[in-house]
C-alpha cells in the first residue's frame, strides 16, 4: 500500500473516531440537560384537566344535583418518558407484548394463559383461553381452546379457507369486546367475534392519502409519558344521601369502559380522527385530531401528526340513551398530545362533529421551562451552546430535515439534532420559508462563527506546513463544514516535521521540500569551492619547507 | 497463521479462560430461569457477566497489543516469515474465538429460554437475530477499541483510555438501541478502530 493511501485510511479513521467520542459526549451532555429540564419541570404540576368536559348533553352547570362535573386529565410525565427513548430501552418496550411494533397483543406464560397474537407467517389472528367446551353427550367440560381468524372466518385449527391478513392493525386485546382489525392490504376493515365465531367484513376503503389508517381503538403513543384519565359527573342521588357516579335523574349515563360497543376511533397518519361506525364498518370522518401541543417558537396551530408529537393518547366517550333509542351514542373525545421536547402538553375536548369543545395547556409554559423556571435560563444558555459545539453540517442538516424526522430520532441520535433550538426555529409553521431559514441560521450563528474560525486557523496552518493548493482547500472547507472534529482531526494527522528557517522569507519551511512553501525559493547551497588559503602551524612550516601545491602551480604558471 | 492464533490465545489464556468461566455463569443463570422461572437475581448475574464479557474482550485486545509493545514480541516475530499485518490478523481472529466462547452459549440458552416462555413466533427469532448481531458487533468493537489503546508504552493511557472507549462502544449500543442504525454505527466503529491500529502498528519501528 502506498504512502498516499496508508495517509488517507489514518485521516479517515482519526477523523471518525474523533467524530465518535464527540458527538458521544454531546450526546449524553444534551442528555443530561433534557433530565436537569425534566427533574425542575417535576417538582411543579405536570397535570393538565378540563373540567367539565363539555361533553355530556345532561350536564349542566346549573344542576343541583350536581356533585362533581366530568374531567379529562393528562398526566405527564417528562422525567419517565426520557428513559424509554434511548435506542435500547425503545426496541424492548416496543418489542414486548402489547408494544407498538409487537404483534402479540397479549400473552400469559402460564401453561393456560391467555394468549392472543397476529401469527405473520400463516397471515391469521390467533386467540388461545380456557373455555368451556359442550360435549355431544351434553356435559361441559373446561380445555384450552386455540382459534384462527382470518378475512374469511374462524376456526380452530389454520385452514387457508380463512384467507390472510396481509398487513393487519388491531385494536389490541379487550377481554370483552369484539376485535376490530384493519387490513392495510384489503383496505377494509375487520370486526371478529371470537366467542360467536363470526367475522363480520366492511366495505372498501376508497383510495388516497386522506384515508391512512395507523391505529384503531384508543390510539396512544408513549403511554409511559402520557396518560389520559376520564372522570364521570358525581350526582346526587334522589332520596339518598350516597353519591353515585354518573346516575341519578338523568336518561343519560357514561359507559363503562369494558361495554361491548366501545366507539372505535381510527387515528389516519394525518393527525384526523375518524369514528367507526360499528354496523356499517365504514368511517365517520373527522371527529377529532391530535392536538398541537404549543412549543417555544410555534405557538398555534391546527392540529399535529403523530410524528410531529412525542406522546398522545385518544379516548372515545359515549352514553347509554335509555330514554330513545336504546342504545350507546357516541359524545365525543378527548385528546392529549406532548410536544417533541416534552416542555408542553395540549389537552382538548371534540364534540361528535370533531369541533373542539375545551382546551387546555399545560403550566408551566414553553417559555416558562426555558426561561423563567428557577435555573432554567442556565440550562437554556448551556444547551445552547453545547449545540454550537456541533458540526455546522449538522446543525444544517438538522433544520432541513426538521419536520420529517421522528421525535423519536432527537434521543437516539448522534449527529441530527431535531429538538436544537435551529430545528425547532425551522419548524415554525407560522413563518415563511424565508424567514424561518433566516431564524435558523440565527440560531447556527455561533456554530457558523466557530467553523469560520477554525478553517482559518486550518488554512494559515495548512500554509505554513506547506500542504498542497488541493490538500489546504479541503482541510479548510472540512474545518469550516464539520468543525470541531475535522480541526482536532487535522491537529492530530497533519504532518510531523520540524520546520527550518527559509533564508529567503525568513519564514518557516519543511525540510523536506526542495523549494520554500511560502516563497518557493530553493535551498541556497554554497559552491564547494576549496580555499586558497591554509592555516599553518609553526611546527609544519618548520618541518616542510617545500611550497604548497598551489604554490607550485602559480609558479608553474 | 493457525500457528499465530494458537499462541496468541496461549499467551493470553487467562482471558480465555476467564471468558469461559462468565459464559459458564450465564449459561447457568438461565438454567435456572429455565427451571424456577425468570427470577431477579439470575437476571442480575446475566447482566453482571454480559458486562464483564464485554470488558474482557477490551481487556484482552489491550493486554495483546501492550504486552507486544513492552516485550517487543512483534519486533521478534518478524524476523519469522510473517508480517505485521499476519500478526495484527491473528490478534483479531483470536478476539472473535473469545467473543464466540463468550456468546454462543448465552445465544444458545437465550433461544431455548424464548422458545420455553415466550410465543414461537418469527417475530421474537428475528428479535433474537438483531440483539445477537448487535451484541457481536458491540463485542468486536470492544476487542478493537482494547487494539487501539493498548498499542503505547504509557499504562496511565491504557487505564484512562480503555474504560472510555468502552464506554463509548457501550454508549453506542444503548443510543442507537438493536436495529439497522446500530449495526451500522458499530461496524463503521470496528472499521475505526482497525483501521487506526492497523496505521499505528505497521507504521511503528521495528
Amino acid at each position: 500500500m502506498n504512502a498516499r493511501n496508508r495517509y488517507f485510511i489514518n485521516i479517515l479513521s482519526t477523523g471518525i473516531l474523533v467524530t465518535f467520542l464527540m458527538l458521544t459526549g454531546l450526546f449524553w451532555a444534551r442528555w443530561h440537560l433534557h433530565l436537569i429540564r425534566a427533574a425542575a419541570l417535576q417538582e411543579t404540576t405536570v397535570k393538565v384537566q378540563i373540567r367539565p368536559t363539555g361533553l355530556y348533553p345532561f350536564e349542566t352547570a346549573d344542576d343541583p344535583n350536581l356533585v362533581s362535573p366530568s374531567s379529562a386529565t393528562a398526566e405527564f410525565s417528562a422525567l419517565i418518558g426520557l428513559f424509554p427513548k434511548l435506542g435500547a430501552p425503545h426496541y424492548i418496550l416496543s418489542h414486548l407484548s402489547s408494544g407498538p411494533d409487537s404483534n402479540v397483543y397479549l400473552w400469559e406464560a402460564k401453561e393456560e394463559g391467555v394468549r392472543f397474537y397476529f401469527n405473520a407467517s400463516r397471515g391469521l389472528m390467533v386467540y388461545g383461553r380456557m373455555s368451556d367446551v359442550r360435549d355431544p353427550n351434553g356435559t361441559t367440560h373446561r380445555r384450552y381452546v386455540t382459534q384462527w381468524a382470518g378475512p374469511e372466518g374462524i376456526a380452530e385449527t389454520p385452514d387457508e379457507n380463512l384467507g390472510r391478513f396481509e398487513s393487519p392493525i388491531s385494536d389490541g386485546f379487550y377481554e370483552n369486546n369484539p376485535q376490530t382489525v384493519y387490513d392495510e392490504g384489503q383496505r377494509r376493515f375487520f370486526v371478529i367475534r371470537w366467542r360467536d365465531g363470526l367475522v363480520r367484513k366492511g366495505p372498501d376503503i376508497p383510495q388516497g392519502e386522506e384515508f391512512d389508517p395507523i391505529q384503531l381503538g384508543l390510539p396512544s403513543k408513549d403511554f409511559l409519558s402520557l396518560r389520559l384519565t376520564q372522570a364521570d359527573a358525581v350526582y346526587k342521588q334522589p332520596g339518598e344521601d350516597g353519591l353515585v357516579p354518573g346516575r341519578a335523574i338523568h336518561a343519560l349515563y357514561p359507559q363503562s369502559p369494558r361495554m361491548d360497543s366501545w366507539p372505535t376511533l381510527v387515528l389516519n397518519a394525518s393527525g384526523r380522527i375518524d369514528l367507526l361506525n360499528p354496523d356499517t364498518l365504514t368511517l365517520i370522518p373527522h371527529v377529532g385530531c391530535i392536538p398541537a401541543p404549543r412549543t417555544l417558537f410555534q405557538s398555534v396551530a391546527e392540529r399535529a401528526g403523530p410524528r410531529d408529537v412525542t406522546a398522545y393518547s385518544v379516548h372515545p366517550l359515549a352514553v347509554y340513551q335509555r330514554d330513545a333509542d336504546k342504545k350507546w351514542a357516541y359524545i365525543g373525545c378527548i385528546a392529549a398530545a406532548a410536544s417533541r421536547d416534552l416542555t408542553s402538553v395540549q389537552l382538548t375536548a371534540f364534540d361528535p362533529d370533531g369541533n373542539p369543545v375545551a382546551g387546555q395547556a399545560m403550566r408551566p409554559s414553553p417559555d416558562d421551562i426555558y426561561l423563567s423556571l428557577p435555573g432554567a435560563s442556565l440550562v437554556t444558555v448551556v444547551q445552547f451552546l453545547l449545540e454550537n459545539l456541533h458540526p455546522t453540517a449538522c446543525l444544517a442538516l438538522s433544520s432541513l430535515t426538521a419536520s420529517d424526522v421522528p421525535p423519536e430520532s432527537a434521543y437516539q441520535s448522534l449527529v441530527l439534532l431535531p429538538n436544537s433550538f435551529a430545528a425547532m426555529a425551522a419548524r415554525d409553521a407560522e413563518l415563511s420559508r424565508v424567514n424561518r431559514l433566516a431564524y435558523s441560521l440565527l440560531f447556527m450563528a455561533p456554530a457558523i462563527g466557530l467553523g469560520v474560525f477554525l478553517a482559518w486557523r486550518v488554512s494559515r496552518d495548512a500554509v505554513r506546513m506547506g500542504l498542497s493548493k488541493q490538500e489546504k482547500t479541503l482541510w479548510t472547507l472540512g474545518a469550516f463544514a464539520l468543525g470541531l472534529p475535522a480541526y482536532i482531526t487535522y491537529r492530530l494527522t497533519r504532518p510531523t516535521v520540524a520546520l527550518v528557517t527559509c533564508g529567503n522569507c525568513g519564514q518557516g519551511r519543511r525540510a523536506d521540500f526542495e523549494k520554500c512553501q511560502r516563497c518557493g525559493a530553493p535551498w541556497s547551497v554554497p559552491e564547494l569551492m576549496p580555499p586558497a588559503w591554509r592555516v599553518l602551524g609553526e611546527p609544519e612550516s618548520a618541518e616542510d619547507a617545500s611550497p604548497s601545491p598551489a604554490q607550485e602551480m602559480n609558479q608553474s604558471a | 497463521m493457525l500457528t499465530l492464533i494458537v499462541r496468541e490465545i496461549r499467551d493470553n489464556h487467562v482471558y480465555f479462560v476467564l471468558s469461559c468461566i462468565l459464559s459458564a455463569v450465564i449459561v447457568a443463570a438461565m438454567i435456572i430461569m429455565m427451571v424456577y422461572g425468570v427470577n431477579e437475581e439470575a437476571m442480575i448475574a446475566v447482566y453482571l457477566c454480559g458486562g464483564l464479557q464485554f470488558t474482557v474482550l477490551g481487556v484482552l485486545g489491550t493486554a495483546q497489543m501492550f504486552g507486544d509493545r513492552a516485550n517487543r514480541i512483534s519486533t521478534l516475530l518478524s524476523t519469522q516469515a510473517v508480517t505485521r499485518n499476519h500478526i495484527l490478523i491473528a490478534r483479531i481472529l483470536a478476539g472473535v474465538v473469545t467473543l464466540l466462547i463468550a456468546l454462543v452459549p448465552g445465544l444458545v440458552g437465550c433461544v431455548l429460554l424464548l422458545r420455553l416462555r415466550f410465543p414461537p413466533l418469527d417475530f421474537y427469532s428475528r428479535m433474537i437475530g438483531d440483539v445477537s448481531i448487535v451484541l457481536a458487533l458491540a463485542g468486536l468493537a470492544c476487542h478493537g477499541a482494547g487494539l487501539l489503546i493498548g498499542w503505547t508504552n504509557s499504562r496511565a493511557r491504557v487505564i484512562a483510555g480503555l474504560p472510555c472507549l468502552l464506554l463509548v462502544v457501550a454508549s453506542l449500543v444503548v443510543i442507537k438501541g438493536f436495529g439497522l442504525s446500530a449495526v451500522v454505527v458499530l461496524a463503521l466503529a470496528i472499521g475505526v478502530f482497525w483501521g487506526r491500529t492497523w496505521h499505528t502498528f505497521t507504521s511503528a519501528s521495528m
